[in-house]
């Protein structure tokens, strides 16, 4: 049957593509799977294959033109075979455009303003109202069997039972679904795959606190500002490369050792949290870091990012210490095999050089990892090693 | 032969219609009565002449131009004042007007705003006269253009049928409205409708009170003695225009309004009275003086009387429980 | 108790009051020897006599306001139209006369009459002889207005209604006098401006007059075989409306269906309609259903006119709207 061959829709941002080349010319034969094509989207280029053996029979589109996803580039049929050229362009339009591929991790649907409900005025009867507002039931996902799908007063008075069976006064009800199912489908899998152990370490941050001080003006004449957490993503990203056991993925029945460092770092939002991931930080600055995360940051709780960017963690950092948290176990972020909860930065009493007394700065590092892949003795080696960075100038210097 | 009290009683029945007619014009023109208000000056001898021969017990009903008919009948003055006024004191409470006005104590079963709507009521009135067996009579007042009206035909059929104790008394004063009467009907003499239905017709002088008191005693001798009703029609002047700020000069000729102003019923019957010697000129004059002073006592009554209450507008409405 | 005719209903109390009260009489086209088109008034004549059971000529404002005239000196009459559509004939004496006398005259006057008519549909009887228009007069302040369905409700209304000093436009329904139902032997009298459940029910509320109501009940047999109970509600009497009686069905159920013979547009329903909307909104759990004729005249053929007129079929689906 003949083929049309269209600009496919390579990520949820894209809206068209370039055609760099075509690899086989008008009446070629093709065989299935061969490339017909390159186009070039977002920086990245592509490789249209043909679906079927049989011939180019028709080119639609020049080298260089810019065309929309979805546009018609070109037409392969079989040998001989007789088709009307317009009925095979309409049924293409009438094709949507293939889904993008969700990466098998992270299987949110985000889309730009998070999950859409469909915006529909309640309709109740102004008796449904009145009872509604006397018993303080919200009309919200309440179904209506009156007339026009209206909210009856029976329709008020089931759902007020069903809320307040018991004891309990539902005051409202939210829907799994979008990021809310995919988060707790992924800590069920979580929970039941890692068996988890956690090790907590804390640092003496006095340093750190004195090192991102001194440096703060410098920064802010790159434009930057350099958090405690940027500081935390350099120093980790180095830990882990110096304890690659912890940067790692259990894979069916074996273990895979990643060489790159991609920290998530773990956003909280309306929408719920969300796991943006800065890549290769190990080969980043920390004027790099800082720049990066505050713009993935903030594109994160803009609600504006995409798939690309939740793609290939290896590692994630989640700090409630601005919440007050001293100590925590978050959840692992499947597939990686740990994370790291950081504490509060908090003002403590220590015994310093042997028996002195002293105030310092003082911060939990809370370590859960995947005793299938990790052992306890790595994990508290990669502790160790954060901790010594982060404890001595020299090798926070080293960090710039 | 009429007796002296009688006479004079005409006269005086006269001078307070024209009296009363006069004060009403000139309240109105100042501003200080609401609505409309429909003269009848020129039409006292038509008023005074019938009603003189009706008994207090006996039925009359007017029309909208009735102030004249219901004073004949013996209504009080004051009380028709503050109802023009719009006042509480008045006849009907300030609720009716000037064209509403009723006293069923005198039989006056009131006035209506419709054209003819009365005829078809009066027979309601004589019907119930002659059920209860007694030999009381009811008048109806209409003019020349209510003679037009279904209510006219159907009521006066009706009457003659049921041998009706009615008296029809047509003030054919040669409009209606704005119309003479010789472009709203081919008839010249609207008497003749009576034997249409069964009745006889008279035509008489309306400006001839005498004449017109004998003419409507004889209708309802006729009626009292169970001889059925009678339609009588005296043609007379209204001397203003259809209401009071109607020039009437689009319609009527100033030449014609001139001609009838000189046989002013009132001012004819005093001098047949003089001429007749029934009474001396000092008599007369007594009785003038007399009404004034009874016009002028019913405007500073009208004018010191309350206004109506707006709660009043509820009442009465039916007998018993407003229903909202 | 025994059974009988709604007309033999409305007989009886005719005669009875007729019995008790020598001002009460009759008049109206046909109805004495002949008994009245509906024979209603069939062997009243002979009872009570010519005077008291008076045919008319076809004349309705002649009628009605005989009936006016009569009743302003103190007799009862019940005057018949023997079918609304003719009412229109006596309009003025209806609704500038009759109902507004006792308000114009500040009190004084009574209009304490019965006009007896009757209208509806199913006879082919077309677009002249078929109507129901009751809203007409449940519009004008002054009068009351009675629609009874029952062989029941008719002689109580009728009683009461003559006793009543106000004006009332009595309607009957030309497809109602054969239907029997019970009726007591011994004297009663129904209120004025109370309704009747005439079947109790929790699901919703049909407000239905006259021949309607028949049709509610019957519509409301089928819908109980499907667990529907449907409360029906006979006013009984439009003006004064029994609000209280309606409200309070609403209230229970929740949900108004209003249906009449009457055109759709701006009958009477359209008021029972805002009533419920503006006292009883926060118990309505459905919008409201106004189910009336449709909005043509009546026609001639039987099929058109079952289609124009309102049936159970159309009163089931309007519940089953309601419910959703």
């Amino acid at each position: 049957m003949a083929r049309a061959i269209t600009i496919p829709k390579l990520g949820l941002t894209m809206e068209k593509a370039t055609i760099v080349t075509w690899m086989k010319e008008e009446g070629g034969r093709v065989e299935k799977g061969e490339t017909i094509c390159i186009i070039e989207t977002d920086k990245i280029n592509f490789e249209i294959e043909s679906p079927e053996a049989g011939i180019l029979i028709k080119i639609l589109a020049k080298e260089g033109a810019v065309l929309p996803v979805g546009e018609i580039i070109a037409v392969v049929a079989k040998e001989g075979e007789t088709f009307d050229i317009d009925t095979v362009i309409k049924q293409a339009k009438e094709v949507k455009a293939p889904l993008e591929e969700r990466p098998s991790e992270i299987p949110i649907a985000i889309s730009p303003s998070g999950p859409r409900e469909e915006r529909r005025e309640t309709k109740a009867s102004p008796l449904a109202r009145r009872i509604a507002e006397e018993k303080r039931v919200d009309l919200e996902g309440i179904r209506g069997t009156g007339p026009g799908r209206s909210i009856t007063k029976e329709d008020v008075l089931r759902a007020f039972e069903e809320r307040t069976a018991g004891s309990l006064q539902i005051s409202k009800k939210i829907p799994l679904k979008g990021i809310r199912k995919a988060i707790a489908e992924r800590m069920i899998l979580s929970w039941h795959t890692a068996p988890r152990v956690t090790q907590v370490m804390e640092v003496d941050m006095t340093e750190a606190v004195r090192f991102r001080d001194e440096h703060r003006s410098n920064w802010e004449a790159q434009g930057v500002r350099v958090s405690l957490n940027d500081i935390l993503i350099k120093v980790m990203s180095q830990a882990l490369r110096e304890v690659p056991e912890i940067n790692s993925s259990m894979k069916g029945d074996e273990i895979e050792v990643y060489g790159n460092v991609n920290i998530g770092i773990a956003v909280a939002t309306e929408r719920g949290l969300i796991v943006p991931v800065l890549q290769n930080t190990h080969r980043k600055s920390l004027v790099e870091i800082a720049r990066e995360s505050s713009v993935l940051i903030q594109r994160t709780q803009d609600g504006k990012i995409g798939p690309d960017d939740l793609k290939f963690g290896t590692f994630t950092i989640t700090n409630l210490g601005a919440y007050g948290i001293d100590l925590f176990t978050p959840i692992i972020n499947q597939p990686e095999s740990a994370i790291l909860g950081v504490g509060k930065l908090d003002r403590k009493v220590k015994v310093i050089d042997g028996d002195k007394i002293a105030i310092r700065w003082v911060m939990n590092l809370c370590l859960v990892f995947d005793h299938r892949v990790i052992d306890g003795a790595s994990a508290a080696q990669f502790l160790s090693r954060a901790r010594e960075i982060l404890e001595n100038p020299n090798q926070l210097k080293e960090l710039l | 032969m009429i007796q002296k009290e009688k006479s004079m009683e005409m006269y005086e029945k006269m001078v307070r219609i024209r009296l009363f007619e006069e004060k009403a014009v000139e309240l109105f023109l100042k501003g200080v009565l609401p609505g409309f208000v429909h003269s009848s000056i020129g039409q006292e001898a038509v008023s005074v002449g019938a009603c003189s021969a009706l008994r207090r017990d006996d039925y009359m009903i007017s029309t909208h131009r009735g102030h004249g008919d219901i004073i004949a009948k013996g209504a009080r003055v004051d009380l028709m004042m503050a109802e023009l006024f719009g006042k509480r004191t008045g006849y009907c409470k300030g609720k009716g007007g000037s064209m509403h006005i009723a006293d069923l104590d005198l039989g006056i079963l009131g006035a209506t705003g419709i054209v003819g709507a009365g005829i078809p009521i009066i027979n309601g009135a004589a019907l119930a006269c002659q059920l209860k067996g007694t030999d009381q009579v009811s008048l109806c007042f209409f003019g020349d253009g209510a003679s037009n009206t279904g209510s006219f035909h159907e009521a006066l059929n009706l009457a003659g049928l049921w041998n009706l104790p009615v008296i029809f008394v047509c003030q054919n004063n040669l409009y209606a409205e704005s119309t003479p009467q010789r472009d709203h009907q081919k008839i010249q003499n609207i008497s003749i409708r009576g034997e249409s239905y069964g009745m006889p017709g008279v035509m008489t002088d309306g400006n001839d009170v005498l004449v017109v008191y004998q003419a409507v005693r004889e209708a309802v001798e006729r009626a009292r003695k169970k001889a059925g009703p009678t339609l009588i029609e005296c043609k007379t002047y209204r001397w203003l225009g259809h209401y009071v700020g109607d020039p009437s000069t689009s319609y009527r000729r100033k030449e014609e309004v001139e001609e009838w102003r000189k046989r002013d019923p009132v001012k004819l019957y005093r001098e047949n009275l003089l001429k007749m010697q029934v009474c001396f000129v000092k008599e007369l004059e007594e009785i003038d003086r007399k009404v004034e002073r009874e016009i002028e006592e019913a405007v500073a009554f009208a004018q010191n009387s309350p206004d109506p209450r707006p709660e009043e507008a509820f009442e009465d409405v039916y007998v018993g429980e407003y229903i909202p | 108790m025994r059974k009988i005719t709604y007309r033999a209903a409305l007989r009886e109390g005719l005669r009875e009051e007729m019995q008790k009260d020598e001002c009460v009489f009759l008049l109206g086209e046909d109805i004495a020897e002949f008994g009245g088109t509906y024979k209603v008034t069939q062997g009243l004549l002979e009872e009570f006599g010519q005077a008291r059971v008076r045919n008319t000529p076809i004349s309705e404002a002649a009628i009605a306001g005989a009936a006016l005239g009569a009743a302003l000196l103190g007799m009862r009459p019940v005057a018949e139209i023997m079918y609304i559509d003719f009412s229109t004939i006596a309009m003025d004496q209806i609704v500038n006369q009759i109902a507004k006398v006792r308000y114009m005259f500040g009190g004084k006057a009574k209009a304490s009459l019965v006009i007896r008519t009757q209208g509806g549909a199913g006879r082919s009887s077309a677009a002249h002889h078929a109507q129901s228009l009751e809203a007409w007069y449940t519009h004008i302040p002054g009068l009351k207005v009675v629609m009874p369905c029952t062989p029941y409700d008719v002689k109580g209304l009728i009683k009461s209604s003559i006793r009543d000093d106000n004006p009332i436009i009595f309607i009957e329904h030309k497809l109602l006098y054969n239907e029997e139902g019970p009726v007591p032997e011994e004297e009663y009298v129904i209120p004025i401006g109370k309704a009747d459940i005439k079947r109790e029910g929790k699901d919703v509320t049909i407000v239905a007059t006259s021949r309607m109501v028949m049709r509610a009940l019957r519509a409301a047999e089928s819908l109980s075989e499907d667990g529907i109970e449907a409360e029906v509600v006979d006013p009984r009497t439009l003006v004064p409306l029994d609000e209280e009686t309606i409200l309070q069905s609403i209230k229970k159920t929740g949900r108004l269906l209003i249906i009449h013979e009457a055109y759709r547009r701006c009958g009477f329903g359209a008021e029972i309609a805002a009533l419920a909307s503006e006292k009883a909104f926060y118990d309505l759990d459905a919008p409201i259903k106004r189910i009336g004729a449709a909005n043509t005249p009546v026609p001639f053929a039987p099929q058109l006119e079952n289609f124009v007129i309102p049936d159970e079929r159309e009163i089931i689906k309007g519940v089953r709207e309601l419910l959703g």
